[in-house]
């Protein structure tokens, strides 16, 4: 084996016995192996110390990005607390009246399903307990059954009247999202209804934009309550 | 992520792992240095130390498999640190930055510090292939199969004459210089 692999093998510790006892054997007896071998071992330190501090140079900035990120953290969570504050009250006139214009439009929508449902067999008798329920004012429970039985049959209206529990007990966030969310193919007639009420959750919430574009388009294609949507744009100018 | 397939990544690629080590554990040892009332800064410092030397444990090969996580043995070499730090600040109040590079692992042993310092001057002269090339054999000990995968040269001879070129340039840089 020649030297230069012996030391290379010396510098990554690799040598095994065999070796090692040459190795030892050179570096006693050959003064050029001897300061080879001490080269080496420098330049390793040396390429050492300089990767250290390359990382080291490295680390810091990431320190220093993460301290960075702390303040401009803090700035701007500051920013945005006045921003929340501003605007509160601006806008503290306005949702108030859009609440008002929601008190003066909301009603619970009338039960128009379980008559036709009781006058058939009591196939299923989840259904017809949620509206039970529903008549009797406790849209919380009825809620919950609605959608329960919703998931059991799949029946839209039963969808419909679980957005309409969910408004009823002021879950106004989650009726929009089911609102919003469905389309009611099998039964038609649920969409216009759908919108209006669509239309009256997004006042609730005060976000006027979205309850705008709504009321315009159940006055311009003459839906369910038009009359009633032109009045509230009106009051909304 | 598996914590030994993070020793495989640190040995890919050592700056994204670095620092994805850092980030992961930084948190919570400031938390744990405080509880010795050091300042932030010196934490900082001292936490980039021990990402250090737990680095270098994992190239030299010291560190193979991991007994326990990676972060009761960062947090290990750590606490060391934070001894040492304690014990240098007590001796000295007039402690500087420099008895803090002393603790780095390669100022244990005994070496010539004149002559270190005219081998990184002259290494640092030396092209960037030549650097990696020296960095990935003495430094991180890879074997020059693995070098040739690693920066893709044609056979593992030609890593090796490309190696011994390097060499005799380092060589010739110090000799001028002394």
């Amino acid at each position: 084996m020649s030297h230069k692999i012996l030391i290379d093998k010396f510098i990554q510790g690799q040598l095994n016995e065999e070796e090692k006892t040459i190795f030892e054997q050179l570096l006693n007896d050959d003064p050029d192996f001897n300061q080879e071998v001490e080269f080496m071992l420098h330049l390793k330190q040396a390429i050492k110390i300089n990767e250290e501090k390359q990382i080291k140079k490295h680390l810091k900035k990431i320190e220093q990005k993460q301290k960075n990120k702390k303040i401009w953290q803090w700035i701007s969570g500051i920013a945005a607390s006045i921003i929340i504050l501003l605007s509160s009250i601006i806008w503290y006139e306005r949702p108030s009246k859009m609440n008002q214009i929601f008190e003066e439009y909301y009603t619970t929508y009338p039960n128009i399903i379980s008559p036709e449902v009781r006058s058939l067999t009591q196939e299923n008798s989840l259904t017809s307990k949620a509206f039970i329920l529903y008549d009797s004012g406790k849209y919380d429970e009825a809620s919950a059954l609605f959608y329960e039985s919703y998931l059991m049959d799949s029946t839209e209206h039963l969808l419909f009247y679980y957005a309409m529990s969910l408004l009823a007990i002021d879950n106004t966030e989650k009726a929009i999202n089911v609102l919003e969310n469905h389309h009611f193919n099998h039964e038609q007639r649920f969409n216009e209804i759908a919108e209006w009420y669509l239309a009256l959750g997004y006042l609730k919430t005060n976000q006027s934009e979205l309850a705008k574009e709504h009321l315009k388009h159940i006055t311009s294609s003459h839906q369910y309550k038009a009359k009633e949507a032109q009045e509230i744009l009106e009051k909304l100018k | 992520m598996h914590e030994t397939e993070l020793l495989k990544k640190i040995k890919l690629n050592r700056e994204n792992a670095l620092e994805e080590v850092y980030l992961k554990h930084r948190k919570d040892f400031f938390k744990y240095a405080s509880g010795f009332s050091i300042h932030q800064e010196d934490i900082a410092d001292i936490y980039q130390d021990s990402i250090i030397v737990l680095y270098d444990n994992i190239i030299s090969g010291q560190l193979k498999e991991l007994t326990s996580s990676l972060k009761t043995y960062l947090f290990s070499i750590g606490k060391y640190k934070i001894l040492n730090f304690i014990k240098l600040k007590n001796r000295n109040q007039s402690f500087t930055d420099d008895s803090l590079i002393e603790c780095l692992p390669s100022h244990d042993e005994h070496i010539n510090e004149e002559q270190i310092s005219l081998f990184i001057n002259a290494y640092q002269l030396l092209g960037p292939k030549c650097q990696k090339i020296l960095r990935l054999f003495y430094y991180e000990g890879l074997s020059l199969n693995e070098i040739k995968k690693f920066m893709t040269y044609s056979s593992t001879d030609v890593v090796k004459s490309q190696k011994s070129r390097c060499i005799k340039q380092i060589k010739d840089l110090i000799k001028d210089s002394k």
